[in-house]
């Protein structure tokens, strides 16, 4: 239902004619530095991973440094059973190990960091996704927002049985599309068993459009169909939220909670997720 | 507290025992012009040098030894009056005020007593009548109540534009808003940036801050009284007005002269008939209208019965695309009953209906929400004026809620989407209530009272039933228990002791106190920095407990010159218990298991409002300041495997509330230059409002997030701004024409106040991040306005 939300502040920018908004310079207050852990293990990849870093100043102008926890020991479990540690990867800046996970299985890694505090993440069961049926395109010239607008919809069937949860990711000429505007995701409260027809992921406005047809004449749209846990849809949920604070009738923003937390103290908490998902990809799709 | 009723019940009957030969003026005390009464007129007895004021339905009884006396009937703005009495009887006198024209003013003001406010043992109120408002300069020149009453000391809101009111700590759901004794949930327009009460429709409103007395019940913080116009009874008279936004039109008179009359008024937003001329926008809907309609039926001395009714609404339409609309609906019939000349009834019965809808629909997909609450009451409350130094107080009333917080179904053929419905609710809210005001001394007034609530949330319905007892997560849910209509599935009730007391130290000063315990069996549920139209209210139940609430008020009162400057200073401190609060990220709108989502919190507010007003001649206005706290905490709990720390806020310790601001200071000013020129102008400087700011960064999902440790753990910058207005009434040749043009400008010099500060990655540099100052309204927004009356 993430969607009333957005026409309840699309609405408010709409209403407020007479405010402004502007850049301003504050202070703000500098934590000491928590550990960042982005992880996860993906049905269709066979290389799993997991990036750790620290957080920053507000307003650091510059990446993470990755490599600054290349000595922690990071060991992936699967249904208890370690796959063995994980190596650091310099180029990518990132702990990798080869694995395929399997549907049904439960998930977690243990980090260990150099001062040897050990982090754990909560199990995450790797949960089907179902497959894309169809994909395609279609020019919607009644868009109230966007005016002409190219629509990428999808059809598929929802996994029988309650508790599932999903994420579309879509990657346009090969990007991933990552703002909060982009996250599009849906649990099976409001669609249990259903046929899912026309379901659109994502929508180019018509100046979007004819900025991003490549040199050869066309756009690559590629979408993948995460199954993901309740747990992590409740966190992407909340990323979605801070996405949009600023409105009267915006959810004021809250530290998202995350699924990392020290063994010695299980109330310190890391930032960041590590998810399991399964994951389908549409076959690509070129718009012309 | 059974000792407390029976001490209270006796002392009634000893105080009835000691009544000797004594005989009981009453009557009405009413506008010669129109025929309306006058509520809180003041009946004056020189002889004893005591008085009473009159109910709100203008009536008055004061019961005395036999003998002579001279009575002084007077009420602001209007030329007093004095009339001899012989009381060897009981007499029925009503008695009519001339207004006070201009020419006669200086004098009648000189004369004119008017020090309820030392005098009288209500505290914390405050009281605007609509001459007063009308004057006040406000966003797009239109005479606001809501925001009139922002200005007074102890009421704030979150934000400019945002929905509702905030008294001394309490979030908007504890106003009880009463219009013509009927609730109203929704207050605002706009989404908050007016309010749905008609200026032309009314005649007065009254807020109680504290002391609130025994016969309102069913809210934490306060009550807000306002009161339509009854309806000329003397003559047709229209009055209406032409603003940027809005235009007005008032028609009255009446029907049976001196017996039966009417009123009706209606406000209509204009902006979408401009809409409708261009191409591109024709088929968008933005607007607003209200309606307000009363009959006033004189049928004989002892019998008046009143019905009126309002109905607002808000509609947002683009095209077939998206509609979204809110609205309230209320009718209130009343019968006013003089068994005797000692006791005044009132009987209401009301319904009122709060609804909304949000639609939405793009090729051929869309969905359907609705949302509404009903509710059904009668009451009856009685006055017994039992002797010159008691008047009792006490009643019934019986409230039927109907909660349908939400169905919302998706339609058209490729609709994947199922329906989701929010169960309904249903409520019964019985109270009864017993006060006395007593006049001890000449020196003190005691107004004690007892107040007894209930509340069933009956069925039908389903309860779920959660592993740990308590509702976690939807995913603990391991049953469900049915309940059939008129079952009861929650049972809460309790004693509501309110007092009050007026010492005076002499004619123009005196120190008051007051105490209150309130309850209240309805939440707002809500976790966005202003409420919307879309939230929805939950009554008490199962898993929701009702909310409780102790303030203790002292205050001294001081006026000075012959009433001319009113000050006073009051210092409260007050307790919330189980108020509703929220987990982080909290997921509200149409959740069928909202109640996981929720939080119990204790609150704490206090503070201290010094007042200095000036009520008469041609410069009027006050200066007002407030120093208060308005803390929350919510510990989180303990169930099964989940602890307090993970779900409380805050780490379970005390964090400021949204509307908490520690300074307030407000000043209005009001100058009548001669018969043709008045302006105005108000400046208010608060502290900016509490807010969460990040301490730190980091990236998921190639998004770069603030991490926000605490709730509101920072503030905003100070909010100040002014307003002016300057009003022409050109010179009329007859005394029943007027018109009148209002310039005005809001946010003179242009302060861009911000409603918050937000925070997002740089458009062009993702790496980048920003803050970036979100002002309402940053620019000086002028207006001009046409009234005109005839």
């Amino acid at each position: 239902m993430k969607n009333i939300s957005y026409i309840v502040s699309f609405l408010t920018v709409s209403f407020l004619l007479f405010s402004c908004q502007d850049v301003v310079d504050i202070e703000l207050d500098s934590a000491s530095k928590r550990l960042v852990v982005e992880g996860a293990v993906q049905s269709h990849l066979d290389t799993q991973f997991v990036k750790l870093s620290y957080t920053s100043d507000f307003f650091e102008t510059t990446l993470p440094d990755y490599s600054a926890l290349s000595n922690a020991e990071v060991e992936l479990f699967e249904d208890n059973i370690s796959l063995g540690k994980m190596t650091f990867h310099t180029k990518k800046e990132q702990f990798e190990i080869f694995h395929r996970p399997e549907i049904g299985s439960e998930y977690y890694i243990d980090i260990t960091l150099p001062t040897g505090e050990l982090f754990r993440s909560e199990p995450e069961e790797l949960r089907f996704a179902g497959q894309i049926d169809s994909i395609y395109s279609e020019v919607d010239e009644s868009n109230f927002i966007l005016g002409d607008a190219v629509q990428v919809l999808l059809s598929t069937q929802e996994v029988e049985g309650t508790g599932d949860a999903y994420q579309w990711k879509v990657f346009i000429n090969g990007e991933y599309q990552s703002t909060g505007e982009d996250l599009f995701f849906i649990n099976d409260d409001l669609i249990e068993g259903n046929t899912l027809n026309r379901a659109p992921v994502y929508v180019f406005s018509s100046d979007e459009y004819d900025n991003r047809i490549e040199e050869d004449g066309r756009i690559e749209v590629v979408v993948w169909q995460a199954g993901i846990t309740r747990n992590y849809y409740r966190y992407i949920a909340q990323l979605a939220d801070q996405s949009f604070t600023g409105g009267p009738f915006d959810t004021p923003p809250a530290e998202i909670r995350s699924n990392i937390y020290n063994t010695a103290n299980d109330e310190e908490r890391a930032l960041g997720y590590f998810y399991a998902a399964d994951v389908d990809v549409a076959d690509t799709l070129f718009l012309e | 507290m059974k000792t407390l009723l029976a001490a209270l019940l006796f002392s009634i009957f000893a105080l009835s025992l000691t009544a000797q030969e004594k005989h009981t003026l009453s009557g009405y005390v009413r506008d010669s012009e129109t025929g309306e009464d006058l509520p809180g007129s003041t009946v004056f007895i020189t002889q004893t040098g005591s008085g009473v004021t009159t109910n709100v339905y203008g009536f008055y009884s004061i019961t005395m030894p036999a003998g002579t006396y001279t009575v002084e009937y007077s009420f602001l703005g209007m030329q007093k009056k004095s009339v001899e009495i012989e009381l060897n009887e009981n007499i029925k006198k009503d008695i009519e005020l001339l207004p006070s024209s201009t020419q006669l003013q200086e004098v009648v003001i000189e004369s004119e007593r008017d020090d309820q406010n030392v005098t009288n043992v209500q505290m914390s109120v405050e009281k605007l009548d609509m001459k007063k408002i009308q004057k006040i300069p406000q966003l797009l020149g239109e005479a606001d109540v809501i925001k009139s009453l922002q200005l007074r000391p102890g009421v704030t809101t979150v934000g400019e534009g945002a929905t509702g009111f905030n008294v001394r700590g309490g979030n908007i759901d504890q106003n009880l808003i009463l219009l013509d004794e009927a609730p109203i949930f929704n207050s605002s327009h706009l989404f908050g940036f007016f309010s749905t009460f008609n200026p032309d429709a009314l005649s007065d409103v009254e807020l109680y801050k504290g002391g609130i007395p025994a016969r309102y019940g069913g809210r934490l913080s306060s009550v807000l009284e306002v009161r339509q116009r009854e309806g000329n009874m003397r003559q047709f008279k229209a009055q209406g007005g032409l603003g940027a936004l809005f235009s007005r039109f008032t028609v009255e008179g009446p029907i049976v002269k001196d017996k039966l009359s009417f009123l009706f008024s209606g406000r209509r937003s204009y902006a979408d008939l401009f809409l409708k001329l261009t191409d591109e926008f024709a088929g968008n809907q933005a607007y607003f209208y209200d309606f307000n309609g009363k009959i006033n039926w004189k049928i004989n001395d002892n019998n008046r019965v009143f019905l009126s009714g309002y109905s607002g609404r808000d509609i947002f339409a683009f095209d077939e695309a998206f509609r979204f609309g809110w609205g309230n609906n209320s009718l209130s019939l009343r019968w006013n009953h003089l068994f005797n000349e000692k006791l005044f009834s009132n009987f209401t019965a009301y319904y009122s209906d709060y609804n909304y809808e949000l639609g939405a629909q793009v090729d051929g997909l869309g969905f359907d929400w609705k949302s509404r609450i009903l509710n059904y009451n009668f009451k009856a409350d009685f006055t017994y004026y039992l002797n010159s130094k008691n008047t009792l107080e006490f009643g019934v009333n019986g409230l039927f809620y109907e909660f349908r917080p939400g169905i919302a179904a998706g339609f058209g053929e490729d609709n994947f989407i199922n329906p989701i419905k929010v169960p309904e609710e249903y409520g019964f809210e019985p109270a009864i209530y017993i006060s006395n005001e007593q006049k001890v001394s000449s020196m003190l007034t005691l107004q004690y009272g007892l107040r007894y609530s209930h509340f069933l949330n009956l069925g039908p319905g389903d309860v779920n039933i959660y592993a740990a007892g308590q509702p976690t997560r939807p995913g603990d849910i391991v049953g469900s228990e049915s309940y059939d209509r008129g079952d009861v599935i929650a049972d809460y009730g309790g004693f509501e002791p309110r007092f009050g007391a007026n010492i005076l130290l002499n004619p123009e000063s005196s120190v008051k106190a007051s105490y209150q315990r309130t309850r209240q069996y309805l939440h707002l549920v809500s976790n966005t920095t202003a409420a919307t139209p879309l939230d929805i209210w939950k009554p008490a139940g199962q898993y929701v407990n009702p909310a409780h609430s102790d303030q203790v008020v002292l205050g001294y009162f001081r006026n000075w010159r012959g009433n001319r400057y009113e000050t006073s200073v009051e210092v409260y401190g007050k307790r919330l218990r189980n108020v509703l609060d929220y987990k982080n990220g909290a997921q509200l709108l149409l959740n069928e298991f909202v109640e996981t989502e929720f939080l119990t919190a204790n609150g704490r507010a206090y503070g201290a409002e010094f007042m200095l007003e000036k009520k008469k001649g041609d410069l009027t206005g006050w200066i007002s300041y407030t120093l208060a706290r308005t803390e929350l905490k919510a510990e989180g709990y303990t169930a099964g495997s989940y602890r307090a720390v993970e779900n409380g806020v805050n780490n379970g310790e005390w964090y400021p509330a949204n509307w908490d601001k520690t300074h307030d200071f407000t000043f209005v000013l009001m100058y009548d230059f001669n018969k043709k020129w008045s302006v105005s102008g108000n400046f208010t400087y608060q502290t900016g409002r509490p807010i969460s700011y990040p301490d730190g960064k980091f990236f998921f999902d190639n998004k770069a997030l603030g991490n926000f440790p605490l709730r509101n753990n920072e503030r905003l910058p100070a909010f100040h701004r002014l307003d002016m207005s300057a009003t022409y009434t050109p010179e009329s040749k007859r005394d029943d024409r007027k018109l009148s043009v209002t310039f005005g400008v809001y946010n003179v010099y242009a302060r861009n106040n911000p409603y918050s500060i937000f925070f997002r990655q740089n458009a062009d540099n993702p790496l980048q991040s920003e803050a970036v100052r979100l002002a309402i309204i940053g620019i000086p927004v002028p207006a001009v306005t046409l009234n005109f009356e005839f």
